[in-house]
């Protein structure tokens, strides 16, 4: 009996001490130095493959590789592993001449037939569910061709204007080494091989992630020799380990947090404008919705400013446009102003004089406070007499696909963005008729001026014109009133204060190939 | 005893192969299609239907769970969804991170709540008792997310002792084991207090005293063995349940555990993930209640396992 005790006691302490690696012990401690980044992220990436993988993974995946071209901080695009490109008078054709002194992480030699090889692996089939799949769709795979070891051509199904921001997306069209895609098979996600500013050093499953700087990188060498990521998932860990100094970097600061480290002594936030528009987007084929009356009531209904005030803070910008500021290509519209009575006579004056009921579909903590401010906005439009049923959705999967199979809604609440960062990924997807009842035009939009405008813009190949073709879209959209129009907010990042430049960019990726520690 | 071990190990069989058609019938009827999911965030309905395709998904249930059990007999457990990795090799280090907490939990769990327990029991309306057994109260009621918080701020951001979260060094176990044992500790000691003090009004115990062996021996040897029984199957309880994951604790102090692990796979549907996990649980817990049914033997000998 007693052995047994002793055996039991024996094989508890096994399972304790198993694994414990004594060289990590005192490593993620106190990691504020000048060598080393630790940034805590959200979510740990699925994947490294830098064609699948998503969110809080493109962080990571953008430091180890390249895109031919690139937004810089003023979202223009310049040149990465392409150095000049030019597109044929067909508006399909394009050429790009590449760096001649970029050698992948292995030390194969990038060139043309590593950049067909990656669009190849990407678009062609049997590779699974892909990123760049997404963002090069419009690419035709026959037309992707070596014309020279440092010049490749790539053409398009059809003329399309943002074709550079598509290449230019941070999961789009990234390269990896070929030579190590072959060798490494499926592994491949668990230990990348780019050309970028850091090479892949570990992944510690759930624990960390670490790279360290490329040495014989091609662009401006990064002045932290390592960064590190840690998923955690939980934002008082996140800024308490900031607070310790564990980690120099929290992403996703919630505006409370962040007012609370506006006083800090170590600990700066950056600010910056998230390029996600929210609303409350209308069924247009329900049928108090069909009429434009109803719709700009409701808008006349909604105080923007108390939303702001109540859940931001006050700390957010009113939307004034079907586009995010910041984004090219944005105007300023103008704004449904608060104005109750006006609400209450446009609906008068639609025949909904007693009232009208509807039904909006909310997510619940998909974005920040969606539910919460789902139920204000029926708060408020109850106040002119419409009565609003809210259903949530906790489950993000659940709410997509009943917007999509069950259309039994007046409308929903949604953030949308546009990933690449062109005005068409922002309006292609959410107003096209040809999407209608799909993902992402859930409302059912239908009008032939937006078809019209929307396919004009996509075509065309001078910027400034395309850019005239968006604020014509801009302004008959807002007028349109398919959305009740909210808010777009801001992100925070908490930083210790000796992280200099840190670049957030609009679609809340963050990176730090540029970042330095303060002398 | 060899025999009943392997009668019982047999009949998991069954079970388990009843929890993955259940588990397997759960995930695809629940609403939420993986493809739409995993298809990036502009991705047309065409790429969600090849993805689909792609994934398997698009063919009838039975023949996909056919499929599975092919793979499963094989040992194959698939490849998630999202990272294309092997769900083995998935699921084992975070199976492993979770063992390492539960069993961290239900140690320190037993030091601290037998001995409350005991001390209460014996000192019955003492202040002893009173305290433990507000102090169980406590524990009962407090809820795991706002005591690891309020741990982190005091022990790491205030004192600077020991790292807020992550996993690696034996500094990291110690405020998730506080927090998750919390529970364990406050219930372990409620029962050991109630079954003590039912043991100690029995006759034998009063035999015992009356033959004069000392106090120590007439709690520890005579009463305490007796009163374990409903405390081990407690704690049996507890830690499968703990095996299960502990997603608050987990999800609080970054500790890469199964908990964790399962609700991001369940948000982007990753069946493979789930199945292989939801088995791991259903095969660890049966284990841990046949590890609690011969631990009964060891403390009642007249307990007698029949194959």
């Amino acid at each position: 009996m007693r052995r047994t005790w002793g055996l039991l006691a024996a094989v508890l302490a096994a399972v304790l001490l198993a694994g414990w690696n004594p060289q990590v012990a005192g490593q993620v401690q106190r990691s504020i130095t000048n060598d080393t980044l630790t940034v805590a992220l959200g979510t740990e990436p699925s994947t490294l493959d830098p064609q699948r993988t998503s969110g809080d993974g493109l962080m990571v995946t953008k430091h180890i590789f390249n895109t031919l071209v690139f937004p810089d901080r003023n979202l223009v695009i310049r040149p990465e592993l392409a150095t000049r490109w030019a597109v044929a008078s067909d508006g399909v054709t394009w050429t790009f001449e590449l760096r001649r002194d970029v050698q992948f992480h292995d030390g194969t030699p990038f060139n043309a037939e590593a950049v067909v090889f990656n669009l190849r692996r990407a678009l062609g089939p049997g590779t699974g569910p892909s990123l760049t799949k997404t963002w090069l769709d419009m690419v035709d795979i026959d037309g992707v061709k070596v014309l020279g070891e440092y010049t490749v051509q790539i053409r398009t199904v059809a003329p399309f204007g943002g074709f550079l921001f598509n290449l230019g997306h941070i999961g789009g069209g990234l390269m990896m080494s070929p030579a190590s895609v072959q060798r490494f098979g499926r592994e491949i996600g668990v230990r990348p091989v780019g050309t970028g500013p850091y090479r892949f050093v570990e992944w510690v499953r759930g624990q960390r992630i670490v790279l360290e700087r490329n040495d014989t990188y091609w662009g401006p060498k990064p002045s932290y020799a390592r960064v590190t990521f840690l998923p955690i998932p939980e934002e008082a860990a996140r800024n308490a380990m900031l607070e310790t100094g564990e980690a120099g970097v929290s992403v996703r600061v919630s505006p409370l947090e962040a007012a609370r480290f506006a006083n800090s002594q170590q600990i700066q936030v950056i600010k910056a404008l998230v390029a996600r528009p929210f609303a409350m987007w209308f069924n247009v084929t329900r049928r108090p919705l069909r009429d434009i009356r109803v719709r700009k009531a409701l808008n006349h209904a909604v105080d923007k400013r108390e939303l702001i005030k109540a859940f931001f803070l006050g700390d957010a910008a009113i939307l004034d446009s079907v586009l995010p500021p910041g984004l090219p290509g944005y105007r300023s519209v103008g704004v449904y102003e608060y104005d109750p009575a006006k609400a209450k006579s446009l609906l008068a004056a639609a025949g909904y004089a007693q009232g009208l009921r509807l039904r909006a579909y909310c997510p619940h903590g998909r974005f920040t406070l969606d539910a919460e401010v789902c139920q204000a906005v029926a708060g408020q439009l109850a106040k002119v007499g419409v009565t609003v049923e809210v259903r949530t959705f906790g489950d993000y999967a659940a709410f997509l696909s009943t917007l999509e199979k069950e259309p039994e809604f007046d409308m929903y609440f949604f953030g949308w963005a546009s990933g690449s960062l062109d005005p068409d990924g922002a309006l292609w997807p959410t107003f096209a008729s040809e999407n209608a009842g799909l993902r992402w035009n859930f409302g059912r939009y239908r009008n032939a001026r937006v078809d019209r405008l929307i396919r004009a813009a996509r075509i065309e190949m001078d910027q400034s014109k395309r850019r005239q073709l968006y604020a014509e879209l801009q302004a008959i959209l807002v007028d349109d009133a398919p959305w009740i129009f909210l808010y777009t907010t801001y992100g925070y990042t908490g930083a210790r204060k000796q992280v200099k430049d840190v670049w957030v960019r609009p679609d809340e990726q963050i990176l730090f190939y540029n970042a330095y520690p303060a002398r | 005893m060899i025999r009943y071990v392997a009668t019982r190990l047999v009949w998991m069989l069954p079970t388990l192969v009843l929890v993955t058609v259940v588990a397997f019938l759960m995930l695809h009827l629940a609403p939420g299609d993986p493809a739409e999911l995993l298809a990036p965030a502009d991705a047309t309905a065409e790429d969600v239907q090849r993805l689909r395709e792609e994934l398997g998904l698009a063919d009838p249930l039975p023949l996909q769970y056919v499929r599975y059990m092919d793979r499963l007999l094989r040992g194959d457990l698939g490849y998630s969804y999202a990272s294309g990795q092997s769900v083995a090799r998935e699921l084992l280090p975070r199976f492993a991170f979770t063992l390492r907490l539960a069993t961290a939990s239900l140690v320190l769990a037993v030091l601290m709540g037998l001995p409350a327990g005991v001390v209460a029991a014996v000192r019955v309306r003492s202040w002893a008792d009173h305290v433990s057994m507000v102090g169980s109260v406590v524990g009962l009621s407090v809820p795991a997310f706002w005591l690891g918080v309020m741990l982190m701020l005091v022990f790491s951001v205030r004192l600077g002792w020991l790292p807020s979260a992550g996993a690696g060094t034996w500094k990291h176990l110690i405020l998730p084991t506080l927090t998750l044992s919390t529970w364990s500790i406050a219930i372990i000691a409620r029962m050991t207090r109630a079954s003590m003090l039912e043991v100690l009004g029995m006759d034998y115990v009063r035999v015992a005293r009356a033959k004069g062996l000392p106090e120590r021996t007439v709690i520890v040897r005579h009463a305490l063995r007796n009163a374990l029984i409903p405390i081990v199957t407690v704690a049996g309880l507890r830690f499968g349940y703990m095996l299960g994951g502990a997603v608050v604790t987990e999800t609080v102090f970054a500790w890469p555990g199964m908990g964790r692990f399962m609700v991001q796979s369940i948000q982007a549907r990753d069946f493979p993930n789930l199945q292989g996990g939801i088995l791991l649980f259903a095969l660890a817990f049966a284990l841990t209640n046949l590890l609690v049914d011969l631990c009964y033997g060891l403390l009642d000998p007249q307990v007698r396992y029949q194959g």
